[in-house]
């Protein structure tokens, strides 16, 4: 019984049904939104009596993932609190009003464009959602070719954060500026992994991750490149690549791609324990200094994982035996609801899925939950229950209007599954894998789940073989994240590898197997579809309806609209602010002024907010703005603007 | 940096999206005085743009010519060419040979590719590193950098009706002149030493010993024209005695069905 909030019961066979003798069973009354301390002069008074360090820090940063992020935090700087947290996605592009109306063959191109950063996970989420509408499925060389996008884009995506997104705030000028102790301290502190990444000391280490001088920023960028070669090798191009296609890929694969692509995943088997033992060493090392660091960016261990990595022979893109194939992917679905996995089924996991409008610039289009007679889809295709809030029922109806804390203030949705907001990352992957311990997984040569950790086995690169293991945390938080990203790597490359063996095996036996797509036709009779797939950052659905070779509705789903939601109608938090309020301030200020905000930064870009342009800092009385990939945080103090 | 407006202005465009060009209009200079530029591409190719960049940097720095922009603002040295003149498949294309589904090695202009009127360089400069580029990885062109993305390029995957013509009379054409080639090859693929003896001392399958009469006969030919004017290597190659050590293992007795090494000594 994986559902406690929705009005979802099983059956003797295990089949999902709608609770009986429920009247309107999706209804729900809204909880209103506690009155924001702005809006609330007395309350503001009490609290600035009481003591003078409660201030109004907004966070507008830019990010590339669900168009621009700004966070707004009202914060008690005398008792080192977050007292009030909103999480703004502040653009919408609309490329689900776009899609409507268009051939669906377009979707792959079009949607890849929803992203700088990660296009081609949805190039191939909408794939599978076309070939599920168009009832045909690639090769197994198709799809192997698939799996080596996604896993050498992974081996870009995961670097990048970490040296360039979230190691800046654990460098050199970051750290010597927010928390000098620490500084000291790590001058004095030996590092134990040094075997494996060479530094001696902690303070060394924090040097190179300075950005754009330190070596472990440099090497990073370098690394990317090398897996972004390896990337446009099948892919022709990145962010967007010009190769997938509904049915398979358009590639060309020969001994020689594989060979170039073998040549650069294998470098990331040294390249990514370096990487852990650097994520280890910092996270070790802050933990030591202050226990409390484990609660920077914390929250209830809620994940959603759809799955990635298809099993080249299981996978048939039909939405009936998707619990089968779904469990064979190299990263198998999951829900996990307070560190616990409650079900690996995509049914579940997709039956689950609600989008709320309460607090987004959208309007309602259900009419409050009434009337589940005639929504669209009570059900799936399988006959699973839907709610109408579900993306195969929802309809994209934009309302633009001023920004209000209480009623709405972002351009995302509220997505929640069970009706709990859930985070969502390179570590639900692991998590959900580690726990499903699946004895049926056929998955991979190198990947072990064990039930409580997940084990990688890594053949000898220039480093001799190992095998590294990554283990669930009891206390989930920032960097714990971070941690899990820097594991991820390995990861990755054993997924890579186990495809790259794979893709030379078909190659060598030929036939139809090896072929690279599967010929279609355009049906023009009415046909539902979704991609269940991942994304850098996460969680990626793409839901579609088509009728008379048309796209009716197109609904994309992605990781950031998850984390980055704003509340939703049950008086829940989205995961950002939800971490963001219970992250202490453990920064060293002696002024309101010097305050910097470096806990809550962590905090946020644990998550992989993506966003690599610029963030803004603003205060009551001033407005810090740093960039922050090409400086620390603060180092290089603040502007007035 | 959709530089055209791109997919946010394609049909159906609620946000009243457009390209910076439109945005500004005709009477827009910076503060060098000049016009928008635009490095299109969705999304561009990073060395495209760092180039461009650096193209106008050095040329203020009066250490480079001046940079030429096209009517468009494009850098008209980047932009100029077709893709389809530098594209790897673009010699299928000539001799008529076309993919006929995803995934087949040839020219894609059937499954899709728009390449022979669009304006991009990816396939010479490479995605990243001088490596990939859409067609190199066997993807068609969907014409990313072009002002009319996406709405005249769609539906993607379908043929340009232009390349019914254009690819028609390739294939009559280019059906001709890929026999001839493959004739011309069949006597460049043999050194004249085999010619002379009748025979290709490979141990690999499928090689032919002798020459069907009529490849003599067009060799014969084709060779009186090459070397015409010039020296005849055809015939001072016939005069050449054949080396003495020619086929050493078969001299010494050594067949393939004994292993040995190169002095004969079974290993
Ligand atoms: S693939 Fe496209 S660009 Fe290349 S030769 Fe064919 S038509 Fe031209
Ligand atoms: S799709 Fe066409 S225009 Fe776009 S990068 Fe590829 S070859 Fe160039």
């Amino acid at each position: 019984m994986c559902f406690k909030n929705l009005p979802i019961e099983f059956d003797a066979q295990g089949n999902a049904t709608l609770k009986r003798n429920v009247a309107d069973p999706y209804h729900y009354v809204e909880t209103p939104a506690p009155t924001p301390i702005e809006d609330d002069p007395e309350r503001m008074r009490q609290l600035v009596e009481r003591n003078g360090g409660v201030r109004r820090v907004d966070f507008d940063p830019v990010t590339r993932v669900a168009g621009a992020l700004a966070f707004h935090t009202v914060v008690d700087l005398d008792q080192r609190e977050v007292l009030e947290t909103a999480s703004m996605a502040t653009l919408f592009r609309g490329y689900e009003v776009i899609l409507k109306g268009r051939d669906p063959r377009d979707a792959i191109f079009i949607s890849s464009r929803a992203c700088g950063v990660c296009g081609g996970v949805h190039a191939t989420c909408s794939a599978l959602a076309v070939e599920m509408a168009f009832d045909i499925s690639p090769p197994p060389m198709g799809v192997v070719a698939r799996n080596l996008l996604l896993s050498v884009e992974y081996l870009y995506d995961n670097p990048i954060h970490l040296g360039l997104l979230a190691g800046p705030d654990f460098s050199e000028p970051a750290v010597r500026e927010t928390n000098p102790e620490i500084w000291e301290r790590a001058e004095r502190t030996r590092a134990p992994g040094r075997a494996l990444h060479g530094y001696e000391f902690m303070s060394q280490l924090m040097t190179d991750l300075t950005p754009l001088t330190g070596k472990i920023y440099l090497e990073c960028l370098h690394m990317t490149r090398v897996a972004r070669e390896a990337y446009v090798l099948i892919g022709g191009k990145y962010p967007h690549p010009q190769t997938v296609v509904p049915g398979g890929v358009s590639t060309t694969i020969d001994t020689s791609d594989l060979n170039e692509i073998m040549m650069r995943v294998v470098r990331f088997f040294d390249y990514g324990r370096k990487v852990m033992a650097i994520w280890n060493d910092l996270i070790d090392f802050f933990y030591e200094v202050n226990p409390k660091y484990r609660d920077v960016g914390t929250r209830p261990a809620n994940m959603i994982e759809p799955g990635q990595w298809d099993d080249p022979f299981a996978y048939d893109a039909r939405f009936k035996s998707a619990d089968d194939w779904g469990r064979q992917r190299w990263a198998p679905p999951g829900v996990i609801v307070d560190g616990e996995l409650v079900t690996t089924s995509l049914h579940m996991l997709n039956a689950g899925v609600e989008e709320f409008v309460e607090h987004s610039f959208y309007e309602e289009w259900t009419g409050n939950g009434h009337g589940n007679d005639y929504y669209k889809f009570p059900t799936d295709p399988a006959g699973n229950p839907l709610s109408p809030y579900h993306p195969w029922n929802k309809e994209t109806i934009p309302k633009p209007q001023g920004t209000s804390w209480k009623e709405k203030y972002s351009w995302s949705t509220a997505p929640r599954w069970d009706r709990l907001a859930m985070e969502t990352g390179a570590y639900s992957r692991i998590w959900a894998l580690a726990q499903s311990g699946d004895k049926d997984w056929r998955g991979s040569n190198y990947i072990h789940p064990t039930g409580h950790s997940l084990q990688i086995h890594l053949p000898k690169a220039e480093l001799p073989n190992d095998l590294i293991e990554w283990h669930i945390p009891e206390t989930w938080g920032a960097f714990e994240r971070n941690r899990a990203r820097a594991h991820c790597i390995l990861y990755n490359a054993a997924i890579a590898y186990d495809n790259l063996l794979l893709a030379y095996d078909l190659l060598r036996k030929g036939g139809p197997d090896a072929k690279m797509s599967t010929p279609y036709k355009v049906p023009k009779d009415f046909r539902m579809g979704v991609g269940l797939w991942g994304a850098g950052r996460g969680y990626l659905t793409h839901h579609l309806e088509m009728d008379k070779g048309v796209i009716e509705n197109y609904q994309i789903l992605t990781p950031s609209t998850w984390m980055a939601s704003p509340r939703d109608p049950f008086g829940n938090p989205g995961p950002y602010e939800e971490a963001v309020a219970a992250t202490p301030l453990l920064e060293n200020y002696e002024k309101p002024e010097d305050f910097k905000g470096i806990d809550i930064l962590r905090a946020i870009r644990s998550f992989d907010p993506c966003m690599p342009c610029t963030t803004h800092i603003h205060t009551d009385d001033r407005t810090i703005s740093r960039e922050i990939i090409t400086c620390a945080c603060g180092s290089e103090g603040p502007h007035e603007h | 940096m959709r530089t055209w407006g791109g997919i946010p202005a394609a049909a159906g465009n609620i946000t009243g999206s457009m390209s910076l060009t439109d945005f500004l209009g005709k009477d827009y200079r910076s503060a060098l005085g000049v016009p928008v530029v635009n490095v299109p591409g969705c999304s561009p190719l990073g060395d495209n743009f760092t180039e461009t960049v650096a193209a106008v940097l050095l040329f203020l720095q009066n250490l480079a010519p001046l940079p030429k922009f096209d009517e468009l603002g494009r850098p008209a040295w980047l932009f100029e060419e077709t893709v389809h003149r530098h594209c790897p498949k673009a010699g299928y294309y000539e001799e008529g040979v076309f993919a006929e589904e995803p995934g087949d090695n040839q020219c894609l202009v059937e499954i899709g590719c728009w390449g022979p009127v669009v304006q991009c360089n990816i396939v010479e400069r490479g995605a990243i590193n001088h490596v990939g580029g859409c067609m190199v990885a066997g993807g068609a062109c969907i014409g990313c950098t072009m002002p009319g993305f996406p709405d005249k390029y769609s539906p993607f995957y379908k043929s340009p009706p232009g390349s019914a013509i254009s690819g028609g009379l390739s294939k009559v054409y280019g059906g001709g002149i890929r026999r001839l080639r493959r004739m011309s090859m069949k006597t460049g693929n043999r050194e004249p030493l085999w010619d002379k003896t009748d025979e290709v001392p490979s141990g690999w399958e499928g090689a032919k010993d002798k020459r069907a009469p009529v490849d003599k006969v067009n060799a014969y030919f084709y060779k009186k024209l090459q070397y015409r004017g010039s020296v005849n290597h055809a015939e001072r190659n016939k005069k050449q005695p054949l080396p003495s050590s020619r086929d050493i293992l078969r001299q010494k007795g050594v067949h393939a069905q004994r292993s040995t090494n190169v002095r004969g000594e079974r290993v």
